[in-house]
């Protein structure tokens, strides 16, 4: 082992990100879902079916707000090491109202929106440098707010369909710089925020009062991040164009089957997600300096995988309360051998959950207090790295090469090498209030 | 090794909020900004939050406005870009006991972008208020309680910086050859400026209201840096830093007053304070710094204070209700006039800030179907349009500091919007 590779040891604790993730799409949307494992594609009829299915909006219509906050810890691996999260806490708000109409379409036309709000921020996007050891699923998805509009359509007495938007916004732009006419720095500045809206559709079936099914698709969600630096000092470039995708989502397809009796239901969904569409969380640069001239920085190709998901849940009312448990299994999209640069963690995830919700009157109105403990696991892996010995087109996934061969031994700067191990749980919990106004 | 910094002077965008520019909902529109002391509901959320408590049903309003922009710099369109988007208003009442509470939220969502930040030299000649305007998204959650006709509310502003906490290429020799990598963490932290609103009815004739809003604005910080290490040929840094302010709001202080002569005619009056002069210099910069092997070329400049004055608005609108059951329901005629002077001040330095004293008159009607047929409550449609004026200005620079320098400035907006207020 060279000399480099004890630096990198040494600072891996500061090199490696914090753990985040979405907290929609990973811990769920109201206490009253996650306490059955973020399950319920079929079986929701409140608010938070914007992102579950936006037309179970229209099923039990009525003038509702949910008011909650979401908090998260987690024990994840990194080595000897663990991440921790940077943006626990959250809140949520969701309501929906039924449009004031009579006749025909009284009650059968709903809107909604729901709202992940984070105490001190809008967003984060972290694209880490290709070497950095980083939880994919916990990445930067926590930290964004959350925006979902959505509407839903009584289409006859067994048929709805609903749509809604995932609303957040990208930057993008220029920045240029050159000598002016008086000798000083003539800059122009064009920076952009644009909006960035993805779709959610779904369609529910309920052929008989006990079964009901959902389909739900909702579009891949990635945020661009884009800035062009072209600068000219003594008439030699500094130019800077730096991209990347934060925040990605892949496109996802689910299938839900709910079953209703007098004091249970329960709830099946099945996920499939197009991680293999994911071009990477790295950042590609074209750039030009003084002396150096042009620089390749090509991120490596990662070959993650299609996942799969079921969820799980089940909801009892009994002694005048609501009983909530649940169950998920996820696959890993991130590929388990990473023999060369990349140091992505992650593996296949369990979630369990338990809640309960407790209704009440006041001031004329009825509320309930719902709670929830989620817990997930994710399934310890172990990275090892493999050395380029020379023969073929050196692929940077697939092995490490000698960051330096004039000096003795293998010299990597490597934090993953030669071995890195990852895993762990993440826990949250959270309370949701819910009024019909 | 050797380093050199380098300072240009931008302009800054400095803006006043993009719903007083386009007016939160037709109805505003259609009054020139001047309901302050009668708003209730969803609307009230902007104009004044004390009015979200005095909703008598949970209501939302959803408008849409275009603004055209002629606008020319000696002669030539000044390239403003024409300016629309989507209001959202939310207001939620309840009562406990006398007490009426509301909680109400106001969006605005720019169709292009949700913010743009343009920054143009110092010297060039540029509308500063209005190349951006109307181009940033609006949020404003607000409470509010009411207790007779009595009603105070108070909630925020909420916008955004723009901040990289790391940006970061790192170049050197592996296996001999020259790579890269790159490093990105980006944060959105958020900001916000208090909304406080006050209303109060002395009579049923008459209504006044007093509003407060903070500054803010968008400050983006961004640097980007180069890490250079290749053995034998250079080694060191080079950071590009960019600074800027952007969407400068100032505070804003407001009172109005409403008087109901009839039962059917209202006419409202509203002047508002605003503190242009705590911008600042308003000149953000751009600093490259080389560590690197090159010849230091270029030194630094330094850019004067904006020294923007303090302005009063002026505004007035009058609403005709009439009953045309011809037409399907109770009708509101508006029309509205405002005078807002230019903060800033002659331009006859290194600056070249475009601005004029502006004169705006609007008309607008709405209508409102009542509860019954198809509807099971209210719902008002509303349209205005109105007309703004820039002050031609001809502004010839200091001989000293820019010799034979002069621009012209001036022209017109029209704006046209729709709204319609949903009960529930």
């Amino acid at each position: 082992m060279g000399i480099r590779h004890g630096l990198a040891l040494a600072t891996l604790v500061a090199s490696a990100i914090p753990a985040r993730a979405s907290p929609v799409e990973v811990f769920g949307l109201t206490s009253r879902r996650a306490a059955q494992a973020n399950a319920g594609a079929a079986s929701v009829d409140d608010a938070s079916a914007v992102y579950y299915d936006p037309a179970g909006l229209v099923a039990r219509p009525a003038l509702e707000l949910e008011v909650g906050m979401l908090g998260a810890t987690s024990h994840l691996a990194v080595g000897d090491h663990y991440a921790s999260l940077s943006d626990p806490i959250g809140f949520q708000l969701a309501m929906r109202a039924p449009l004031p109409i009579t006749g025909p379409f009284q009650d059968r036309i709903v809107v909604g929106v729901a709202l992940h709000l984070l105490p001190d921020k809008v967003a984060r996007f972290i694209a880490p440098p290709p070497d950095q050891p980083f939880y994919l699923q916990y990445g930067d998805r926590l930290s964004r707010i959350v925006v979902l509009p959505g509407l839903a359509l009584q289409l006859s007495h067994n048929l709805a369909i609903g749509i809604a938007g995932n609303v957040l916004a990208g930057l993008t732009g220029s920045i240029t710089a050159a000598e002016g006419s008086t000798r000083a720095i003539d800059a122009r500045v064009d920076e952009r925020v644009p909006t960035i809206a993805r779709a959610i559709a779904g369609l529910t079936w309920q052929p008989v009062r006990a079964w009901r099914a959902a389909l739900v698709y909702r579009q891949r969600f990635e945020i661009p991040f884009a800035t062009q630096s072209t600068t000219e000092v003594a008439g030699e470039p500094i130019d800077l164009d730096l991209s990347a995708s934060t925040q990605f989502t892949p496109d996802e397809f689910v299938a839900g089957f709910a079953w209703f009796g007098d004091k249970l239901t329960a709830s099946l969904d099945l996920q499939y997600s197009l991680w293999s569409n994911y071009p990477g969380p790295y950042v590609r640069v074209d750039s030009a300096l003084p002396l150096v001239g042009t620089v390749p920085a090509q991120p490596p190709s990662v070959p993650f995988k299609d996942t799969y998901a079921v969820r799980a849940g089940l909801e009892l009312e009994a002694v005048g309360m609501m009983f909530r448990g649940g169950y998920g299994f996820e696959t890993s999209p991130v590929p388990r051998l990473q023999r060369g640069v990349t140091n992505l963690l992650d593996g296949p995830r369990h979630t369990l959950a338990v809640g309960a919700g407790y209704p009440f009157e006041l001031g004329g109105k009825s509320m309930r207090l719902d709670a929830h403990l989620q817990l997930q696991l994710v399934r310890s892996r172990l990275i090892t790295k493999t050395l380029y010995d020379g023969s073929g087109t050196y692929d940077s996934f697939g092995s490490l090469i000698d960051e330096d061969a004039n000096a003795p031994g293998f010299q990597t700067s490597n934090p993953g090498y030669p071995t890195l191990r990852s895993g762990g749980e993440v826990v949250s919990g959270g309370l949701t209030l819910e009024v019909k106004l | 090794v050797r380093s050199l910094a380098l300072v240009a002077a931008l302009a800054a965008t400095a803006a006043a909020d993009p719903l007083d520019e386009v007016g939160f909902g037709a109805a505003s529109a259609g009054m020139e900004g001047s309901r302050r002391a009668i708003e209730t509901g969803a609307a009230a959320v902007h104009d004044n939050p004390a009015g979200v408590a005095r909703a008598v049903r949970p209501e939302v309003l959803l408008g849409w406005q275009y603004s055209i922009n002629h606008l020319s710099i000696d002669d030539h369109d000044a390239g403003v870009v024409d300016a629309h988007g989507t209001s959202i208003g939310l207001a939620i009442p309840f009562a406990v006991g006398e007490l009426r509470f509301g909680a109400g939220l106001a969006l605005y969502l720019p169709d292009q972008y949700l913010a743009r930040l343009q920054l143009t030299p110092l010297s060039e000649p540029h509308f500063v208020r209005f190349e951006t305007a109307s181009q940033r998204l609006a949020v404003e959650p607000v409470a509010a309680v009411a207790f007779g006709d009595f009603a105070i509310g108070a909630g925020a502003s909420v916008l955004s910086d723009a901040r990289s906490n790391e940006l970061t290429f790192d170049v050197g020799l592996i296996g001999g050859e020259k790579q890269g990598t790159a490093n990105l963490d980006i944060s959105l932290p958020t900001r916000t400026a208090p909304l406080v609103g006050v209303w109060w009815r002395p009579s049923p004739a008459f209504e006044v209201a007093g509003t407060f809003r903070g500054e803010l604005s968008l400050d983006l910080a961004l640097d980007i840096r180069a890490n250079v290490q290749v053995p034998g040929v250079v080694t060191g840094d080079a950071i590009v830093s960019l600074r800027s302010v952007n969407y400068y709001t100032p505070m804003k202080v407001a009172v109005a007053g409403a008087w109901h002569p009839r039962d059917d005619l209202t006419v409202t009056g509203d002047i508002a304070w605003e503190r242009w002069s705590a911008l600042g210099s308003g000149v953000p910069d751009l600093r490259v710094l080389v560590a690197l092997d090159i010849q230091p070329p270029q030194i630094g400049t330094t850019t004067p204070p904006a020294n923007f004055h303090n302005i009063v608005t002026e505004r007035a609108g009058v609403e005709w209700i009439t009953d045309w059951a011809a037409l399907g329901g109770i009708w509101r005629l508006r029309a509205g006039a405002a005078h807002m002077p230019s903060p800033v001040p002659a331009q006859t330095g290194l600056t070249s800030f475009a601005d004029g004293r502006r004169v705006a008159v609007s008309v607008g009607a709405g209508v409102r179907f009542g509860a019954g047929g198809w509807l099971s409550q209210p719902i008002d449609l509303d349209a205005a349009i109105g007309w703004q004026h820039v002050a031609h200005d001809l502004v010839h620079k200091d001989m000293d500091l820019v010799p034979g320098g002069a621009f012209s400035s001036g022209g017109d907006i029209v704006q046209a919007s729709v709204s319609t207020t949903v009960r529930f």
